[in-house]
């Protein structure tokens, strides 16, 4: 056993807020303190922080797209290193930062091969991925179809076959709509698939996922990424679900007014208005940070209208039997007006929505800026007058097409450490993470208190992942090899012939190849359970 | 009699085209159905014994060596790549690529603003496919039938002898400037004109020969890209070439032209190139990874008195110090190759020949040059 000595406890789940108090860890989880103990080892929390470890939910980190990324960034080392490190960099700076589970964003199940290889070389860390599906052709068939069991059975299936964590839609159906050159569709709008219009897919795969009892609801992206205006579709979104549990990401790219001209301005305030009402909804922010950042998303049709607003060469790998693999080049820079407005639209969302059980901080790596700024994003939630330092370094669009003046509020390490840890554990439903009860995983960071708030989250004095120490003073021990975190929802399997045959007939090769294929064993696995089973 | 159907091994398409028959209890590779897979089974042979003690051999000349270069050649599976850069960390070697044409087109395309798609995507047979360089017909056996074999009729071909000059031609042309080219060209120029959408295949092999083409190839392609919704896939000329090149990046970052020192990567894909290197730098261990046969002559020759440590599945037609006999992803061995159009195929180990894996072959040498 070991037992952490006399440290300021930060447990949002258990309500525990700052309490100097021991936590004993029998091996790999949280345990009771013993009542006769012995034999144990003896960590000196003293002046030290221990809280929860991180639990990232949304970052690119894996497969394709990454590789994309690489071939525009090969000849600038800093920006290659920052944005698109080899995996298993990354999974050691998430580890320095006090991070041990970790989720690539979007995979295709096409190229999952590909994203898996990745995952598997972050060694140390538990890692994931969410499946793209909201343009896959053998789903939207079911969509059409509108037979839930139809629907059920193939999300189960493609999740299978690409060793998916989580059901992702990526503005869906637009990309069937873009590669069918069908102008950009609204919510009611066919996308050129029977009467199937995005209304329908995301309700109807919310339902089913929902039904299933993944651990993780439906991890949405939503339409008109990224443009001026984007609140009133982003809204619209919002009420659709109809207040059905789904997880939205990055919607800092989505709380946008417009002026009079057609510009940017912060519609967080508004955006936070209609978000709050909903009780089942999870969010990441997506905050933009100053500098290089690379655009990487399927969402063809978004990503088509802002390089041609950029004029930037984007890469763009159309997949068949589903959507594509995009990236394009980004730079926020302090003196133009736009990425001040996203900065301050990003902030603002933050501070105002009061619950950070339910909004979680993430960059959205690397299309708002790298991961390994969180110490800085948190500096300035936490901090007003770094943040007021920061608005003042920026063109002064970010101020005056924002609320953000009118926000007061600084984070309390508490809910730092919930919007880090225990929400977005809660969001992915992995009830052994994110708390200190007994019987948890015994996942900790342990910082040495300091006034400077961003030193302090880059070097935590120690992390924890399972009960062993995996970094000190910076140096990590990568000795494990870390687990693979997967769903294997319940399904009728009868239903196998027919998927496969389908299948075939919309790629160009054998379906026994596609994606991971039907007997992939994975190395280190951890399998985590769905709550519905099919009678 | 039950046939079954597997991924081929010999060629960046990876069709189905090896064939298994049930034998009294057992499946039995019987033949490929293609004529490159035919005629590169048929050169395979798990047979020729090795020589004894190949590991020990190969780890004495890398612990006496201050400066190995590690050559990546021909095809191998995506998962070697990995091992053969943790061999290049552990020491201190130069990793190169004996070619990056492919690679370099493949990437210039995507950056031209050209789309790329997988196979099943390509354009409807109504628009327009362009052909650089020789028919792929002969590196890629069924390379029409992804394509579309009416698609043939259509096709604009941009032939290797005067690449440069036909693609000056159409640049030209597309933009409405009086030239005296051929009627060939202003033909292909108004097909192309016409075309809502089409597909650009370029064929490495044969592009690479003419550095001068290259660029008038991407600036053409450029302009291509910013009027329509046109695709561009480079064809390359060995299996999983464009996978190595992914593998790579993902380890490294890069896909060719490095040095590991310590913990860092140098990288310089100008002054890293093989011939350079063998003649400005003081080498002493090469270590090939692949197909050794592959590598073109002027190469070999430059090789001569290298000592020299071969990993490939043939074993090598010229003199080395070390042969380890490797197995072949997709007939005795597992592994993960790339498709042409970027999609990961995994390969089956159809057949048992004892040999062991080329990752295993590699952890091994670093094992033994740790030690």
């Amino acid at each position: 056993m070991i037992v952490i000595r006399d440290a300021e406890v930060f447990d949002y789940a258990h309500g525990i807020n700052g309490t100097i108090r021991d936590v004993w860890v029998d091996g790999q989880y949280i345990a009771a303190p013993p009542e006769e103990p012995s034999g144990y080892e003896e960590i000196d929390g003293k002046g030290c922080i221990l809280a929860p470890a991180g639990v990232e939910i949304h970052s690119h980190i894996a497969g394709y797209g990454l590789d994309s990324i690489r071939q525009f960034l090969s000849n600038n080392f800093a920006d290659l290193d920052s944005l698109a490190p080899s995996p298993d960099t990354i999974a050691e700076r998430y580890l320095k930062l006090g991070y041990t589970t970790i989720f690539d964003a979007a995979s295709s199940p096409l190229l999952s091969l590909t994203t898996h290889r990745d995952l598997d070389r972050m060694r140390g860390v538990d890692r994931g991925t969410y499946t793209l599906m909201g343009d896959h052709a053998l789903l939207l068939e079911a969509l059409a179809s509108g037979n839930a069991a139809e629907i059920r059975d193939t999300i189960a299936w493609l999740l299978k076959l690409s060793g998916g964590y989580a059901v992702k839609l990526v503005n869906p159906g637009s990309g069937f709509a873009w590669k069918n050159n069908i102008a950009s569709p609204g919510l009611d709008d066919s996308i050129g698939w029977n009467d199937l219009t995005q209304r329908k897919i995301i309700q109807r795969v919310v339902a089913a996922v929902n039904e299933m009892g993944l651990p993780h609801p439906v991890h949405l992206h939503a339409r008109k990424l990224g443009q001026p205006g984007n609140q009133l579709d982003f809204v619209e979104t919002i009420h659709a679900l109809d207040g059905q549990r789904a997880h939205l990401c990055h919607i800092q790219f989505y709380a946008y007014g417009s002026d009079d001209k057609g510009g940017y301005t912060s519609a967080a305030e508004r955006v936070v208005k209609c978000i709050s009402a909903y009780k089942n909804l999870t969010f990441d922010i997506g905050q933009i940070v100053p500098g290089l950042a690379m655009a990487i998303t399927a969402d063809t049709s978004s990503l088509d209208s802002l390089r041609q607003m950029t004029h930037h060469p984007w890469i763009s790998h159309q997949l068949e039997g589903e959507g594509g693999v995009n990236t394009l080049p980004l730079e926020y820079l302090p003196a133009d007006p736009t990425s001040a407005i996203q900065w301050a639209t990003g902030m603002e969302l933050l501070l105002r929505f009061p619950d950070p059980t339910r909004m979680f901080l993430t960059t959205d790596h690397p299309n708002g800026g790298p991961f390994t700024a969180y110490p800085q994003v948190i500096n300035w939630l936490m901090d007003r007058s770094a943040r007021d330092e920061m608005v003042h370094s920026l063109h002064p669009a970010g101020a005056s097409k924002s609320g953000l003046s009118a926000c007061q509020r600084e984070y309390t390490l508490e809910e730092v450490f919930a919007m880090t840890s225990y929400g977005p554990a809660k969001s992915l439903g992995l009830t052994e993470r994110g708390h200190l009860g007994v019987g948890a995983l015994a996942d900790l960071r342990c910082y040495k208190k300091q006034s400077d708030l961003k030193a302090m989250f880059e070097n935590p004095a120690w992390v924890m992942r399972q009960g062993r120490v995996v970094v000190k003073n910076g140096k990590v021990r990568k000795d494990s090899a870390g687990r693979t975190l997967l769903v294997r929802p319940s399904w009728d399997e009868g239903r196998r012939k027919s998927l496969l045959s389908s299948l075939s007939k919309k790629i160009s090769f054998q379906p026994v190849h596609y994606g991971l294929g039907e007997d992939h064993i994975f190395m280190n696995e951890l399998e985590v359970p769905c709550s519905s089973k099919v009678s | 009699m039950n046939f079954l159907s597997v991924a081929c091994p010999f060629c960046s398409l990876h069709c189905d085209d090896l064939h298994l028959h049930y034998d009294g209890g057992h499946w039995v590779l019987i033949s490929p159905t293609c004529p490159l897979a035919t005629r590169k089974y048929k050169d395979w042979d798990p047979i020729t014994a090795g020589p004894s003690n190949p590991v020990q051999e190969a780890v004495k000349i890398l612990n006496k060596a201050q400066q190995p270069l590690i050559l990546l050649t021909g095809s191998m599976e995506q998962e070697v790549v990995l091992s053969a850069v943790n061999l290049a960390r552990a020491t201190s070697a130069y990793l190169v690529r004996d070619s990056s044409y492919a690679e370099n087109i493949s990437s210039a395309i995507q950056k031209a603003g050209l789309l790329s798609c997988t196979l099943a995507d390509l354009p409807e047979p109504t628009d327009q496919v362009v052909i650089l360089g020789d028919d792929p017909h002969g590196t890629l056996p069924r390379f029409w039938e992804f394509v579309g074999n009416n698609k043939k009729e259509k096709v604009v071909w941009v032939q290797t002898q005067n690449i440069f000059e036909s693609i000056q031609g159409l640049r030209l042309q597309n933009k409405g400037l009086k030239t005296s080219f051929s009627k060939e060209i202003e033909g292909a120029a108004s097909r192309i004109a016409k075309a809502n959408s089409g597909v650009v295949f370029a064929n490495a092999g044969s592009i690479s020969e003419n550095e001068n083409a290259l660029t008038e190839v991407l600036l053409w392609m450029k302009e291509l890209g910013d009027l329509k919704k046109w695709y561009g896939q480079v064809l390359p000329s060995s299996s999983n070439e464009l996978g190595i090149s992914q593998g790579m990046r993902s380890a490294t970052g890069y896909s060719d032209g490095m040095i590991f020192r310590k913990r860092k990567i140098y990288h310089d894909p100008r002054s890293f190139q093989i011939e350079k290197i063998i003649e400005y730098h003081e080498l002493d261990a090469l270590v090939i990874i692949g197909d050794a046969d592959h590598l073109p002559r002027h190469i070999l020759q430059k090789m001569e008195g290298l000592t020299t440590v071969i990993l490939s599945p043939e074993k090598p037609s010229f003199q080395t110090d070390v042969w380890l006999p490797c197995p072949r992803a997709g007939i005795d061995a597992q592994g993960t190759m790339l498709r042409l159009d970027g999609i990961p195929i995994k390969l089956e180990s159809l057949v048992r020949s004892g040999r062991t894996l080329i990752q295993n072959s590699l952890a091994q040498l670093i094992q033994g040059i740790i030690k």
